[in-house]
């Protein structure tokens, strides 16, 4: 065989160059319809159905990649902490030892919040 | 202190009184374990139901047990029965087969086959070196020789892989092809991959053969001192004809080999002839040694068998059309299908028990999450009285058994609308993966699971579990509210599991004047699914209490029936799916995937189907015009207004979750009634996969009238009849408020009525324009 020829087939996935095109978009956007209103109606009502711009912002956070992600740990009385996803199978999900909830809908709204955190925390957010 | 874990599952779970039951535990942190017999009314600690609810049973059984830590061999692999050690050869030999390796870079060390002791490091093998090369050695109890290949294997593509050894000259000559054709790789041809490589070496010295090492195909073994010997060095991909010749094959004879030709058996030591045995009905778990020696293997925790082969030329897509093209075996390290924990105790089942749920609860420490177990079992009658009887669909449990979808899918919280509850014992089962995955998930490798059996610890079979991506129970766990509201409402009923169904058809469920589902019972053998046809159109009456039913077309493994397989294709809510020309169960010769996709759409049954899913919030159903038809109007008696079902479990209504509708194009009889629908679902519920020709936007709860849960009726021949509900939550719903709720009313109303015998209510209503009021 003449020319190039691959013996490895460790060629880089340029997928994720536009996912990260797209995901800068999508921030772009959060940005500028994320206010009190959308942070306030998801404390109240955090499943089921939501006004457009609420439900966007969800949409982007929970098509994070998995080691993006967070959840909740039901510990033994009854009450909540809050996990960080390894995203790493096998690895176990990251407790974050200072977070104790008493209901479930604080621990899905401490959730909204560091998300939010999470998305002003990148360069373009 | 360590922690203190339990966990332990039983040899069968559905028996007779009189049938003897073994269970087998695995404990650390603790020598004795306190057992209970317990019977499981219900499973769900929500505060709208009656919480956790178990009865203590007497029996000799009760009391402190001796446990101890036990351990599990992961990874499949073929186990060659030597016992003469015929494959111990000292002379000159060959090995070679064709190789689809899933994850050469793996970073451990992978046996393809030989005798091979790792912890000694005596015998040989053909195998692939950490980095992902191809390489044969040797080892003589104090060193080892290697010879690798000088290109690395790639991902998903077919090679022929070989190698010739003469240990008296220590001449070695590796033999590494490529046979990508234009379907059997990842890649096409296209690609300017170079993939060939062939070396010679000379040996320093010459292998040592100890006879206690068994020949295995796809490992090798090795030996702890806690644990004894096991097997490592395990192979991820495909192997297709593996064999050994007794002699150095020169290149020429491998090139012969490489293009498919067997040699002759004078050559041969060992022929394992993977594409054997193919036939009408699927295949078992022996792959035949056609050499002079007839060597069988045997797989160990499901080899996947029936998968195209190095050959497969794309023209056919099963493996009764062309087994020669299937000869492919599909190993995997991460799998499991039989814990073979030593035996803890038995119990023999007491004459005094009656059908119910039951397990044995075990107890370590503090009794809580992870140090706390129940290893459910389910009781049938030896000698039926009842009417009623729950069928247990226990192949939907084994499907969804050990699930990890929070962990491991990201397609989850898209899904289920919410972060994910998680418990201790979620975070246990994950990090150790040796109780095996369930068929929603997928191996290390991206392989979907195909298997899945109850010979290992199921954490979701088990009250009090939560489906942590929901955050609502789940099969088993949900099943329970359909119990915990029989037992309320003071029924007599047996239980029979889908294992009995499968291997029984008829006769299991014929006794009985009414047969009630279970929440969720999404998979069904063919034969049960026969069974339950004759069951209604020879005058049994029906109640299918869930959504997303009768769906996938499963069967159960000839060799070890605890076992359940399915391939997930063509279209569907589906998890995974299998690759081209690997639709067809080895089970059983079917073709897997939607009962739909077969002819038989669950509504031809049912008289509804799966449509939509969400899973965050529920509604309720409202009466539809046909409920005040006087042949259905005993339905919804005593149910005032139009709503039924407004509370629930499960997110707070008898309709949601998983919701199917009525549908005279996919098989509903055409003399259903539509007797009540739900509808005004949120957007998180979606219209299914196998509805959509064109995707559209707008195809979910709030645009697109289809995506609702249905409750039907229909009648049949001989008095039989089907009432079907649409819905997984429905079941949910029935222990709220305890138990006074239109749910209830409702679901009581057809029990009676079906319990009796001779006609149906409303039957003798035939006038069809003058029934209405």
């Amino acid at each position: 065989m003449s020319g190039l020829t691959m013996t490895d087939s460790d060629c880089p996935d340029a997928d994720h160059h536009f996912f990260e095109y797209f995901c800068r978009k999508q921030r772009a956007y959060i940005k500028q319809v994320l206010n009190d209103d959308v942070i306030e109606e998801y404390k109240k009502s955090p499943l089921g159905k939501h006004s457009e711009p609420l439900e966007r912002t969800l949409a982007y956070f929970r098509r994070l990649p998995m080691q993006l992600q967070y959840g909740l740990i039901r510990r033994a009385d009854g009450t909540f902490g809050m996990i960080a996803l390894s995203g790493k199978r096998g690895t176990s999900p990251v407790h974050l030892s200072d977070t104790h909830f008493e209901t479930l809908e604080d621990g899905y709204f401490h959730i909204f919040l560091q998300q939010i955190e999470d998305l002003k925390a990148h360069e373009d957010g | 202190m360590a922690e203190q874990k339990i966990f332990g599952y039983a040899n069968k779970i559905s028996l007779k009184q009189g049938d003897e039951i073994s269970f087998h535990v695995n404990c650390d942190g603790a020598d004795f374990a306190e057992a209970q017999l317990v019977q499981l009314i219900h499973g769900d600690v929500h505060k709208d139901g009656p919480g956790h609810v178990e009865r203590e049973i007497d029996n000799p059984i009760n009391g402190a047990w001796r446990v101890k830590k036990q351990f599990t061999q992961l990874g499949n692999f073929l186990m060659v029965e030597d016992l003469d050690g015929l494959l111990a050869a000292e002379g000159a030999f060959s090995l070679f087969c064709h190789i689809w390796p899933t994850m050469p870079k793996r970073g451990t060390r992978q046996t393809i086959l030989g005798r091979w002791d790792t912890l000694n490091n005596t015998g040989f093998a053909l195998g692939i070196s950490p980095q992902g090369y191809l390489e044969f050695w040797v080892g003589d109890g104090k060193e080892v020789d290697y010879v690798t290949a000088e290109l690395p294997l790639l991902q998903n593509v077919w090679y022929f892989a070989g190698v010739s050894y003469d240990p008296n000259e220590g001449d070695v000559t590796l033999y590494q092809e490529g046979v990508l054709n234009r379907y059997n790789s990842r890649v096409g041809p296209v690609v300017p991959y170079d993939l060939a490589s062939h070396v010679g070496t000379k040996f320093r010295f010459r292998h040592k053969n100890v006879p206690a090492v068994p020949f295995l195909i796809g490992g090798a073994q090795d030996c702890h001192i806690l644990r004894g010997p096991f097997v490592s060095d395990l192979f991820a991909g495909k192997i297709d004809r593996p064999a050994m010749a007794c002699k150095a094959l020169s290149r020429s004879e491998m090139d012969a080999c490489a293009r498919g030709k067997r040699p002759s058996n004078h050559e041969l030591l060992a022929y394992w002839d993977t594409a054997e045995g193919l036939g009408d009905h699927g295949a078992g778990q022996k792959i035949l040694d056609t050499g002079p020696n007839e060597l069988h293997a045997v797989g160990v925790n499901h080899p996947v068998r029936c998968m195209t082969g190095w050959n497969w030329s794309g023209k056919n897509d099963c493996f009764r059309l062309a087994p020669q093209e299937y000869g492919g075996v599909e190993l995997h390290p991460d799998t499991v299908t039989n814990c073979n924990w030593e035996e803890t105790n038995r119990m023999k089942i007491p004459e005094s028990l009656k059908s119910g749920v039951y397990a044995i609860r075990l107890r370590v420490g503090p009794g809580k999450g992870i140090a706390e177990e129940y290893i459910v079992f389910f009781v049938r009658p030896k000698n039926t009285t009842a009417k009623l009887c729950f069928l247990v669909p226990t192949a939907s449990y084994l499907a969804y058994a050990n699930e990890s979808l929070s962990f491991d899918a990201q397609i989850i919280q898209p899904m289920t609308g919410q972060p994910p509850v998680v418990t201790d014992i979620d975070i246990e089962t994950y990090e150790h993966r040796e109780f095996g995955l369930s068929t929603y998930d997928s191996y290390e490798d991206g392989a979907g699971v195909c298997y899945s059996s109850y010979l290992r610890p199921i954490i979701n079979m088990r009250p009090k579990y939560r489906m942590s991506s929901m955050n609502i129970t789940w099969q088993f766990p949900a099943d329970l509210s359909i119990v915990a509201w029989l037992d309320h409402m003071g029924y007599e009923v047996d239980f029979i599991c889908d294992e009995d169904l499968d291997r029984e058809g008829i006769e299991a469920i014929k006794p009985y004047n009414c047969v009630i589902t279970g929440t969720h019972p999404e998979y069904v053998s063919e034969r049960m699914l026969d069974a339950q046809e004759d069951y209604v159109a020879q005058g049994g009456r029906l109640i299918y209490m869930g959504g997303n039913g009768y769906y996938w077309c499963v069967g159960f493994s000839r060799d070890e029936p605890e076992t359940m397989e399915v391939r997930k294709l063509d279209s569907g809510m589906r998890a995974w799916a299998a690759r081209p020309g690997e639709h067809y169960l080895q089970t059983t010769g079917e073709k897997s995937g939607l009962w739909k996709n077969r002819g038989r759409a669950p509504q031809k049954l049912l008289g509804v189907g799966f449509i939509a899913e969400g899973f965050e919030t529920a509604m309720p159903f409202r009466k539809m015009p046909d409920a005040y038809h006087r042949t259905v109007s005993w339905i919804t008696d005593g149910i005032d207004g139009e709503i039924i079902g407004d509370c629930g479990l499960a997110y707070g209504g008898a309709a949601g979750i998983e919701l199917d509708r009525y549908d005279l194009k996919l098989g509903t009889p055409p003399h259903t009634k539509l007797v009540a629908s739900s509808g005004g679902h949120s957007d998180n519920y979606v219209l299914v996969t196998e509805e959509l020709l064109y995707a559209y936007a707008g195809l979910v709860g709030s645009l697109d009238y289809r995506i609702r849960g249905d409750v039907t009726y229909y009648t049949s021949w001989n008095n039989g009849a089907v009432f079907s509900i649409g819905s997984i939550a429905f079941g949910q719903s029935l222990p709220a408020n305890e138990f006074e709720n239109s749910s209830s009313k409702m679901l009581s109303n057809v029990v009676d009525a079906f319990l009796k015998e001779g006609e149906l209510p409303g039957s003798k209503w035939t006038l069809e324009e003058k029934q209405w009021r």
